[in-house]
């Protein structure tokens, strides 16, 4: 085919070496593993939480070596704080250091590559969700080296992150999935091509911390769950039934419906008659067959609230057309939901 | 000297032409457009309503929670709310626009309240309708609700 642009550039052969050493500069690729993750299945509120994730590094890098921080991020209830109660190091044959919370301004580098701009803890929430978890009130954790550590080609990295993490400092009993994510400051969460990512992942096994406050389970299926986890009385609130873990059978479909027994304000009421079977109490069915019921609500206008008066907790159960009832558990005693944002 | 004519009278062609081709141009003037204030007085009605991105008219039953009541007036300084609902503010009130020309924030502030609120602005037109889009928390503030809303006819 012809050619309609005949541009002469001077130095041509010159500019096409510098292009091809600049793509070069950026051709990394590393293998990493998590080999080994020491972390507990339990733990106590407001006590330190001692979690090691050992690693492998195997390098490929075009044009060696590269200036790099060692990167891990690990998936928290957004309830605990984690980047201001935890504390990271580093052992690996390249040397030891500190690390230190991962400035939200730095973005993550394949996500400047697709133009999404994200941070790492925004971009692994996008690339990894939250993991094992049902409950979406969890955040990415991401820590750095505080050095950045000079990385050669065809070279083997063994080492270990060890993370102390002040667990539950919301005083809730938490049982949830954590889920771990190492990598490097060149390549992010990037893939060297789509069988090989630049990081590796692991899931955690279940974690069970047991505290004075409620119960916040985020990762097993739940009979009612409630979106957002956590909201106010001004929030619109979409509560869930799940008809299928009703094992017991206490009530039967397809019309269910919201049973509030009690509401308690913050000036210490006690607010009842909000059990009925009407258009406004009434769970719809998502999809046919798929047991899944759902109603959205706003509490302060549910409840009739005059202003300046704010409800605290509400205790529920669901129940079917005839009035049977279930709740927490699949047994008789009923659900709470506390109206909180922490 | 025949040649000569000739030449003369070429030139003055040439002259004439030149004359005219520039008393022909003159400078526009180029007067500059003055970006419009911008009125938002009226009724305003919710056309688009979401919760953490996602869409609140797919989750509410609409004859219980009516986005189609709940309005907006904007009278001189002063707006007032009609069937309220989760909004940045829930009481009548005065509001302001930081730039009547270009806002980029509006503030409320209700009866009785000693500081106002504000939130982002923005003010597209939309399939040639101004639409007004406002983002808020009225409850939790890691809950972020996006409310659209058009000018009642």
């Amino acid at each position: 085919m012809r050619s309609y642009f005949n541009i002469k550039i001077k130095g041509k052969n010159l500019w096409k070496l510098c292009a091809l050493f600049a793509l070069a500069v950026f051709l990394v690729c590393c293998s990493i593993v998590i080999s080994e993750l020491d972390q507990p299945t339990t733990g106590i509120a407001g006590q330190v939480l001692p979690i090691t994730a050992h690693c492998t590094v195997s390098t490929n890098i075009v044009n060696s070596p590269i200036l790099a921080n060692y990167i891990i991020g690990f998936l928290m209830p957004k309830g605990w704080d984690a980047g201001a109660n935890t504390t990271a190091t580093y052992i690996s044959s390249l040397g030891n250091g500190n690390m230190e919370q991962m400035p939200a301004s730095i973005l993550e580098p394949e996500s400047i590559n697709n133009g999404s701009n994200l941070s790492y803890s925004a971009a692994m929430l996008k690339k990894f969700g939250i993991g094992q978890n049902l409950v979406a009130d969890m955040e990415w954790v991401v820590f750095r080296s505080t050095q950045q550590i000079s990385i050669a080609n065809t070279i083997t990295i063994t080492g270990e992150i060890d993370l102390k993490i002040t667990a539950g400092i919301d005083g809730n009993t938490t049982i949830f999935k954590p889920a771990y994510v190492i990598c490097e400051s060149v390549d992010g969460i990037n893939h060297y091509d789509s069988n090989t990512p630049d990081y590796g992942y692991l899931n955690g096994p279940r974690l069970t911390v047991t505290g004075p406050g409620d119960l916040v389970d985020l990762c097993d299926p739940l009979l009612t769950s409630l979106d957002p986890p956590k909201a106010l009385d001004n929030d619109f609130i979409t509560l869930s039934y799940n008809e299928k873990l009703d094992t017991a059978n206490k009530v039967k479909g397809p019309n269910f419906y919201l049973c509030v027994d009690t509401v308690l304000t913050s000036d210490n009421k006690v607010l009842t008659g909000f059990c009925a079977q009407s258009t406004k109490t009434q769970l719809m069915q998502t999809t046919s067959n798929s047991g899944l019921y759902k109603i959205t609500f706003w509490p302060r206008s549910f409840f009739s609230l005059p202003a300046g008066e704010t409800a605290t907790e509400m205790i529920y159960h669901i129940i079917d057309a005839n009035g049977n009832r279930v709740g927490f558990a699949d047994t008789d005693e009923a659900f709470t939901y506390k109206f909180k944002c922490n | 000297m025949k040649k000569l004519n000739n030449f003369n009278k070429l030139n003055f062609l040439l002259i004439v032409m030149a004359i005219l081709v520039w008393s022909s141009c003159k400078t526009d003037k180029i007067t500059p457009i003055t970006e419009p204030v911008k009125d938002l007085t009226g009724t305003w009605r919710v056309v688009k309503a979401s919760r953490n991105g996602s869409d609140l008219f797919a989750l509410v039953d609409t004859t219980v929670i009516k986005f189609n009541s709940f309005t907006i007036k904007f009278s001189g300084n002063s707006y007032s709310l009609n069937n309220p609902l989760p909004f940045i503010v829930s009481q009548n009130g005065t509001y302001a626009l930081d730039n009547p020309q270009f806002p980029f924030s509006i503030m409320f502030t209700q009866t009785g309240a000693s500081a106002p609120v504000s939130t982002a602005f923005t003010y597209p037109i939309v399939n040639g309708v101004r639409v007004l889009t406002l983002v808020f928390s009225p409850g939790c503030p890691q809950n972020s609700y996006s409310y659209s809303l058009v000018k009642v006819n």
